[in-house]
């Protein structure tokens, strides 16, 4: 008998909706990539998010954000409403960049290809055409890293019998996410 | 869905979708009030003024470790006024199942059954078919006199086995039931994709259920709570 788990998923095999799937090396790439945006531009805080709110990187000082998780979920719903707009109005433009003014720093936020937005804060002394251009660079690296799977996981072949036995029976998986939730659920408040 | 191998994350997105004062948002702060703060995000609200969702309601929730990767709930709420149109379909896309919570009260059956089509059209424009979507019904606020049951509302919505729960949000009956349900729903069809994505990489491809999860009725009413 053939047992599958969530560990199948790991084969790279899962064809997602709308989702996207960060493998290790390019998670690596990314990583290299806000680096380099934080040296270059300087910026403050980096964070980047896939289209539907969620965190997939920070770089910087994130105790100056307070909660990335919340800041995910707003910065990828803005992304998508300045889109909408800019669809509405018949001006919509891939890569666009929205500009918040600010006393101290200004913020940035910018669709990164089909799949993520990016936020830069970056000082009032840097030169906003500068940021502009070292975001934009930026977000159109990051797109191009998560086009395409990296090959090693391309051609991986499915998990071999031995390994699939050592997982859990198929059915588990729903039944474990339940009891995940049960867990949640009975978890007194307050409790770590 | 977004999966990172490097943090070995696995993050849903679920929707809450509904007619106005439905009790999408009450949904969502009765998990925050019951979840321990070390499981969850803040509650996020876009509110107007007078305290109706304007965006969009945001909360996280982390499970524990399931098969060495550690589960992350995103719950978003749509607004369900219907001049709000353009904003629902932004906060949709993306979503991994959807909540649809209905008002039981009778003279509510018209507004749910065009905030139903109206996400179904939705889903239709950005490609994903309302058959392939796990869905779970809420039927809420069954305390109300002369309240429609879950059962009313399945030849209504001409539900084809999504589950339909009875709830009561704003006493916490049903709350869970519905997101456990949908938790699952999504679970099962993401293994169930899985299952099929590697079938076409075998001689022997095995079909897969459109449900998952068995369809299961609770109803507060027949609970006694």
């Amino acid at each position: 008998m053939t047992h599958r788990s969530l560990g199948d998923f790991q084969a790279g095999f899962l064809q997602l909706r709308s989702g996207l799937v960060i493998y290790p090396p390019q998670s690596q790439e990314i990583e290299k990539a806000l680096h380099e945006l934080a040296q270059n531009t300087p910026t403050e805080f980096i964070l980047l998010t896939d289209t539907s709110g969620q965190v997939i990187a920070t770089h910087g000082n994130s105790n100056l954000i307070g909660n990335p998780v919340a800041l995910g979920s707003l910065v990828a719903s803005d992304v998508a409403a300045s889109s909408e707009i800019a669809r509405m109005l018949g001006e919509y433009n891939a890569y666009h960049i929205v500009l918040r003014e600010g006393e101290q720093k200004h913020t940035f936020i910018a669709e990164a290809g089909p799949h993520m937005a990016l936020l830069a804060n970056v000082g009032t002394d840097t030169p906003l055409g500068w940021a502009r251009m070292q975001i934009l660079k930026t977000a159109q690296r990051l797109a191009a890293i998560v086009a395409d799977p990296p090959e090693e996981f391309v051609n991986q072949e499915p998990l071999s019998p031995q390994q699939t036995e050592e997982r859990a029976p198929e059915e588990d998986i729903v039944n474990l996410f339940g009891d995940a939730l049960n867990a949640l659920w009975s978890e007194e408040k307050g409790s770590s | 869905m977004y999966i990172n191998w490097q943090l070995r994350e696995l993050n849903l997105k679920i929707v809450y979708y509904g007619p106005a004062m439905s009790g999408k948002t009450t949904n969502l702060e009765k998990i925050y009030a019951r979840v321990p703060e070390n499981r969850r995000s803040d509650l996020v609200s876009l509110k107007t003024h007078e305290d109706r969702t304007l965006f969009f309601d945001f909360l996280q929730l982390e499970l524990g470790k399931i098969s060495g990767l550690t589960p992350k709930l995103q719950l978003y709420t749509v607004p369900g006024q219907a001049y709000y149109e353009a904003s629902r379909k932004i906060v949709l896309r993306g979503a991994d199942g959807i909540v649809f919570v209905a008002d039981a009260a009778p003279n509510r059956v018209s507004d749910n059954l065009t905030a139903w089509k109206d996400m179904k059209r939705h889903l239709s424009e950005m490609g994903l078919p309302f058959e392939n979507l796990p869905v779970v019904v809420q039927v809420n606020k069954q305390d109300l006199p002369g309240a429609l049951s879950p059962e009313d509302y399945r030849p209504l919505l001409a539900l084809n086995g999504q589950p339909a729960i009875g709830a009561i949000a704003i006493r916490q009956v049903g709350v869970f039931e519905t997101l456990k349900t949908i938790t699952q729903s999504v679970i099962g069809q993401l293994q169930n994709q899985a299952r099929s994505s590697k079938a076409a990489h075998k001689p022997s491809p095995a079909p897969a259920p459109s449900h998952p999860v068995s369809p299961t009725t609770i109803n507060a009413r027949e609970q006694g709570r």
